[in-house]
């Protein structure tokens, strides 16, 4: 070290005792594993602070350690398993008795009315009325809350789809899930806070769906491809194909040598030590990561339970990963956009989720997880009472923003719930309206936030998930 | 300015709302107490909406007729209250009168008195707010104006108070008592600023250092070992300003400068929500970046650059008003047109036109002049003095322009000559374009027949969804497609539009003439309509104006960004009411007006900022410093500066000898060998799905202009360096140069990668560390290392998906094609290692 500038010529106003500066390399670990480093961090930002703009530099780990909400939450985790383009609400969650009593007449509004071709049941000491589609999850009645007044803005699949998921129609803002870990920062620093679960291709709507947008891109959801048979495949760059793990635990130690004994390190700045912090957490990720997404590490008859598919497979590293301390799991299950054939094809799209959902439920409440974890399952808007022309002898339903169905269980949910109604046909939310903000509202509020205070200061403006709307649908709270 | 300014901590700097100047201007000599900005902000966004909505009109200057002798539009006036004593006492919310008000408790005293009780959470802002000491940054007040027009006027007095929207005026250079120390006069007001806290400078940093400083921050790599041994061995006076020189003149410059500016724009190769069936991509977006490059290694002056962007249709209308069809071979020069990417290269947001139209404004506004103008389209803007019938004056000129329909009808860059690549994309066109033509004809017949045949309608769908995916992949790929410029031009009948009432189309109130933004217009009362065509070229002008209060301290401000991480005011896109005040507002208008004299030149910028002693300091910490001062806004010192994504990417590759100089061209794809040779800003950026490897890497979200980019550090990044083969393949590649293999001893290899990467001798302690890790490398064991993966297969992908825009350009290649090509000796475990380090990530 004796050829850097700054040992051995005085500098104005700057020690040039090395002790001063230097740290052992016990020092340096254990301040490393503190996470924070016990400095006057300059760059430490306070991530709540509406003025805490871009610069945060190196403030990447300290963004996404765990802190309190505005009020203690209900829950810790959010399972959102999103039921891409569009569910029919009248087959599954809002049974509409006059409407199957007017099948195939022509109603007054237009169109041939479609009755439900599903039976509906009562289920739970409420007597829930659900479709057969949902019978397994629907033995869960009593825990689960069954909104069936929910509409939306625009009844188009992909503008829908990121509605849902970040409540803005074309601008670019923040996702549900970003605007958590924001909040909440995540409670296992080895994985993501936020994780979004694909099978094969993007979801509709892209990236959008799980973006930071202007938020700091530690809160974007990664995005991980269960389809994938390996882990190595799921995760970018999760497994060195190189070096076995204790040459590459070789190879970081010497790295962190070199940092420590690199001249700008002795003067102690926080980006740095961020930096090498960050190394560290990738080390262990790597073996954190790959046990998380590892589903053999479950018995046979968990699996079993969950069931053999993608989404069974899916909703178990849901739980693992909440399990783990993952703050927000989404979940793409595509296909729901039933023009035709309705009959067939909304019931096989619904047995894929119905064991896995089922199995969910009752996994997380054996393991005392579902107090603590928010389930959502829902699509971007509903179906029209009527047959859609296109289906001719095979019918099917066509868009409809006005009305549709999501349910919601544990974190703080009261069960065995019904809440709001549609029209006697189903064609429009008329009782107790929920709007995409108010979910929002109400998802936040469960997590321990005030939906209107939770704001980033973003070119001059604080911005919010619900933008100037949002109302926390308080009778379905526990 | 005024050195109460500079002896300020920077609390206090984002505590003044107004500069000192301001407040002499306004006759007020006793400024507000210091605020924190967290109390700034909260009276900013809970306390004074709520004041002007709801109590102003009966108790402020503006006021008809002041109710009760309370006027509680400034601080003063508030504390020292009406008819039945102070309004509020600070940090006693229950003994204050306003709060006893607001809380309707007694049937005497309520307000407001019409429209009930205030919100409850308003009512506690309240509460908080004098509980905190009713902290309360309003000086100025409103003068009172019984008409009706005037008083709307009014409603934006302070706001127009605004330092920024004032005209430039050059300040004098200060003198300081360390003459000898100052450089060019930057210094002589970072140094009496230094002065008035006093502090001192840092010593100059060391050689070495400053070159990879300037070479990083001028072209975005990392100066080579040749030339750091001519800066080394250069004894002249003037070897710094040569090496300055040298970098400005390098054509490195402009593709580094014009990363930074195509954040601004939020360029991207692709459309986002597209417009029904059409093809997802930009094919000529890359002609708009590689304009940008060019206009940043030509230093097309500033005031230039603006115009063509905003109106290069009209610099060069002559060959435009002909058509300008593919085969066209008009002469003359319209490389120009490129530059209109800037407007056109956004989001099709569906093809809905308010929003197309909303983005350009968006852009417009805070690339150019620091504000959100778009903030003023469903309401007169919150903070800054722009009224919504600015914003539709501005909605007229860019809804009064328009784009060709068909890429093939936009105007190519250089004249085309018939060469067989040509005419073969010709002849393929030409079949394409007969065929889409016959296309719509069958769907004009099925609507004639008001045939229901919707089986018959699905099926003309998807052939058109794939014709226009044929169009696009032959625009896109042809090797004979002709580049062509992303033009905006006057639709046939230019107009002005009515203001949209809460941004809603079907709402139309007052029609409001074309024209440029009150607050920014040298006479408001008098401001001229726009006449020529859509206006486009009148605004351009109006913006690039020396007279304009911010479009050059707007650049100045992001000039110096680049050059030290944070620029005066620390919110780029924003310099309105809610910026914090600039740390150095007589050096920012000092360079300012620097700048509009020395014709707009970017480089002659560059050169007064880098060549200052300021620029020039070594990055040492100093703990007496920074405890009063931790974020270095007085810089006392140079800082830290992370590289970015980009500047990683491209300076690894060119450590390890494979970067491509080639400058321009078309985007290369990430999973590309492409992205293994070129730098990165060449790289495919689909708007809807940014590589995660950008994002994760703070690459900004390019649907939003973005004037700075987070810095966050997350273990993704590090798995990329620790484990991804295009790095870990880059190192191998290093070390079996010749230059290196030759080499015979480890000391000469240490040494020989510690230049490479790090640009310095390793010390005696890393050489014997590195020696140690080299020599106690186990011997490479197949068996131990684990099984490579194979090449994911990339399934074939099913036409059906492909078409869909959000998935078209998913990647699922390994970055820049890269894959394992065998085990690492010890060596390149050893340059894998010092990529990894620290050091080669940051400068200072």
């Amino acid at each position: 070290m004796s050829d850097h500038p700054h040992h051995n010529h005085p500098c104005c106003g700057i020690s040039t005792n090395p002790e001063d500066y230097f740290l052992t390399r016990r020092q340096f670990l254990s301040r490393v594993g503190l996470g924070l480093g016990a400095l006057g961090l300059a760059s430490v930002i306070d991530p709540l602070s509406a003025l805490a703009g871009p610069s945060a530099v190196g403030g990447g780990n300290t963004l996404l350690l765990p802190r309190a909400p505005h009020f203690p939450a209900k829950a810790k985790a959010v399972i959102h398993i999103f039921a891409q383009g569009a569910p029919s609400h009248i087959d599954t969650w809002d049974p509409k008795p006059a409407l199957n009593a007017m099948n195939n007449k022509t109603l007054p509004g237009g169109g041939v009315a479609m009755g439900s071709p599903f039976e509906f049941k009562k289920y739970g000491r409420a007597g829930i009325e659900i479709s057969d589609v949902f019978a397994k999850t629907a033995a869960h009645a009593d825990d689960l809350a069954v909104i069936r007044s929910m509409w939306t803005d625009i009844p188009a699949h992909d503008v829908a789809t990121v509605f849902m998921n970040t409540g803005s129609l074309r601008i670019a803002k923040p996702s549900l899930g970003s605007w958590i870990v924001y909040g909440l920062g995540t409670e296992n620093q080895n994985l993501p806070g936020f994780i979004s679960l694909r099978t094969g291709s993007l979801p509709t709507g892209g990236a959008a769906n799980y973006q930071a947008a202007f938020l700091p891109g530690v809160y974007q959801g990664s995005s991980v491809n269960t389809q994938s048979s390996t882990v190595a495949q799921m995760i970018q760059n999760i497994r060195n194909s190189y070096l076995p793990p204790a040459e590459q635990r070789r190879q970081l130690d010497f790295v962190n040598q070199l940092n420590t004994l690199h001249p700008y390190n002795i003067q102690r700045e926080a980006a740095l030590e961020t930096r090498l912090q960050s190394y560290e957490t990738a080390f262990r990720m790597q073996t954190e990561a790959t046990d998380a997404f590892d589903i053999l590490k479950e018995s046979d008859t968990t699996r079993a339970a969950y069931g053999n598919t993608n989404t069974g497979r899916q909703l178990l590293i849901a739980r693992r990963l909440v399990e783990r301390g993952v703050r927000v799991v989404q979940i793409w299950h595509d296909g729901w956009d039933h023009h035709q054939d309705l009959e067939v094809k909304l019931s096989a799209k619904a047995s894929e989720i119905d064991q896995p959902l089922a199995a969910l439920l009752s996994d997380l409440k054996q393991r005392g997880l579902l107090d603590s974890t928010l389930v959502i399952w829902g699509g971007e808007f509903g179906r029209k009472p009527t047959k859609d022309r296109n289906g001719f002898d095979n019918p099917g339903r066509d868009h409809n923003a006005k009305a549709f169905s999501t349910v919601l269980a544990g974190g703080g949910i009261k069960g065995g719930v019904v809440h709001g109604a549609t029209d006697e046909l189903g064609g429009e939310a008329i009782t107790d309206k929920v709007h995409v903000h108010d979910l929002h509202a109400t998802i936040l509020n469960r997590l321990g936030f005030d939906h209107t205070r939770l704001t980033y200061r973003f070119n001059g403006r604080d911005f919010r998930l619900t933008d100037t709307a949002g109302e926390v649908v308080s009778p379905i709270l526990a | 300015m005024s050195p109460r300014f500079t002896r300020a901590f920077p609390t206090v700097f984002l505590a003044l709302l107004a500069s000192p100047r301001l407040l002499v201007a306004a006759g007020v000599s006793e400024p507000p107490p210091p605020i924190s900005a967290e109390d700034l902000r909260f009276f900013e966004t809970k306390i004074r909406p709520v004041l002007a909505d709801q109590c102003y009109r009966c108790h402020s200057s503006q006021a008809e007729k002041v109710r009760a002798g309370l006027r509680l539009d400034t601080r003063a006036a508030t504390l020292e209250g009406g008819d039945s004593g102070p309004a509020l006492v600070p940090g006693k919310p229950d003994e204050s009168l306003l709060i006893e008000a607001i809380r309707y408790g007694n049937p005497d005293l309520r307000m407001p008195p019409k429209g009930g009780k205030l919100p409850d959470n308003v009512v506690a802002d309240f509460v908080e707010w004098i509980r905190r000491g009713a902290p309360d940054p309003r000086v100025t007040a409103a003068t009172g104006d019984s008409s009706t027009a005037a008083k709307t006027a009014h409603a934006y007095a302070p706001a127009k108070d605004h330092w920024s929207f004032q005209p430039v005026v050059r300040p004098e250079v200060p003198v300081t008592r360390h003459p000898h120390w100052c450089l060019t006069p930057v210094d002589n007001f970072i140094l009496a600023g230094l002065e008035a806290a006093g502090f001192k400078p840092n010593p100059a940093t060391d050689r070495r250092t400053l070159l990879r400083r300037v070479t990083y921050d001028l072209i975005g790599l990392p100066p080579t070992e040749a030339e750091i041994q001519a800066f080394l061995g250069d004894t002249s006076p003037d070897a710094y300003a040569k090496v300055v020189d040298r970098l400005l003149a390098s054509p490195h410059y402009g593709e580094h400068s014009a990363r930074d500016w195509l954040d601004l724009a939020r360029f991207s190769d692709t459309k986002g929500q597209v417009n029904r069936r059409e093809d997802p991509r930009h094919p000529g977006a890359w002609t708009y970046r590689d304009y940008v490059i060019d206009a940043f290694n030509t230093d097309k002056p500033y005031d230039r650059f603006i115009t063509e962007q905003l109106a290069a249709d009209f610099l060069v209308r002559k060959s435009l008003n002909r058509k300008t069809l593919p085969d066209e071979k008009s002469p003359g020069d319209r490389q120009v047109l490129a530059a209109m990417g800037f407007l056109t290269l956004g989001n099709h947001f569906d093809g809905n036109p308010h929003d197309v139209i909303n983005d350009r404004i968006d852009v417009t506004s805070k690339a150019f002049l620091g504000l959100t103008v778009s903030c003023a389209r469903c309401h007169d803007h919150k903070f800054d003095p722009i009224p919504t019938k600015d914003y539709y004056s501005l909605y007229g000129i860019f809804a009064s322009s328009t784009q060709p329909r068909r890429n093939s009808e936009l105007p190519t860059l250089h004249p085309v000559a018939d060469t067989p690549d040509y005419l073969d994309y010709a002849a393929r066109l030409a079949d394409l374009e007969a065929r889409e033509t016959a296309l719509a004809e069958e769907f004009k017949a099925l609507r004639r027949g008001g045939d229901v045949d919707s089986e018959k309608r699905r099926e003309l769908i998807r052939r058109q969804t794939i014709l226009q995916a044929e169009i696009g992949d032959l625009e896109a790929t042809h090797p004979g497609a002709p580049p062509r410029a992303q033009v905006l031009t006057d639709s046939r009948n230019p107009r002005d539009f009515p203001v949209l009432i809460r941004g809603e189309a079907q709402n139309k109130g007052d029609v409001v003439p074309r024209r440029f933004l009150e607050i920014l217009s040298p006479d408001p009362a008098r401001r001229p309509a726009y006449t020529q065509g859509s206006g486009r070229l009148e605004l351009a002008r109006d913006i690039a104006s020396p007279t304009n209060p911010l479009t050059a301290r707007v650049l100045v401000n992001r000039v110096w960004q680049q050059h030290f991480g944070e620029g005066f005011v620390t919110t780029p896109d924003d310099l309105g009411n809610q910026s914090a005040p600039p740390s150095h507002p007589a050096l920012l208008d000092y360079l300012a007006s620097r700048f509009v004299e020395d014709g707009w030149s970017i480089k002659s910028l560059h050169r007064l900022i880098v060549l200052s002693a300021t620029y020039q300091q070594a990055g040492a910490n100093n703990p007496a410093y920074s405890a009063k001062d931790p974020y270095n806004r007085l810089l006392w010192r140079y800082n830290l500066r992370r590289l970015t994504m980009e500047e990683m990417h491209d300076a690894i590759l060119a450590i390890a000898g494979t970067l491509d100089p080639v400058i321009g061209g078309k985007s290369v794809l990430l999973s590309s060998e492409g992205f293994a040779t070129r730098r990165a800003l060449y790289t495919f950026i689909d708007r809807r799905n940014p590589p995660d490897l950008f994002t994760q890497f703070d690459f900004p979200n390019p649907d939003v202009p973005s004037g700075r980019r987070h810095e966050t550090t997350v273990p993704q990044q590090a798995l990329f360096f620790m484990n991804n083969p295009l790095i870990i393949e880059t190192a191998r590649k290093l070390t079996q140069r010749p230059e290196f293999t030759r080499l015979t001893r480890t000391e000469d290899r240490v040494i020989s990668l510690y230049y490479a990467i790090l640009q310095r001798p390793p010390t005696l302690r890393e050489i014997s560390l590195a020696t140690y890790y080299v020599n106690h490398t186990p011997k490479i064991d197949a068996a131990a290392t684990p099984p490579r993966p194979k090449a994911p297969a990339t399934a074939p992908v099913e036409p059906r998906l492909a078409l869909n825009p959000a998935r078209r350009f998913a990647e699922t290649g390994p970055v820049g094609g890269a894959k394992n090509e065998g085990p690492l000796d010890a060596w390149a475990r050893l340059a894998h290692a010092l990529f990894q380090t620290n050091e080669a990530a940051f400068y200072n």
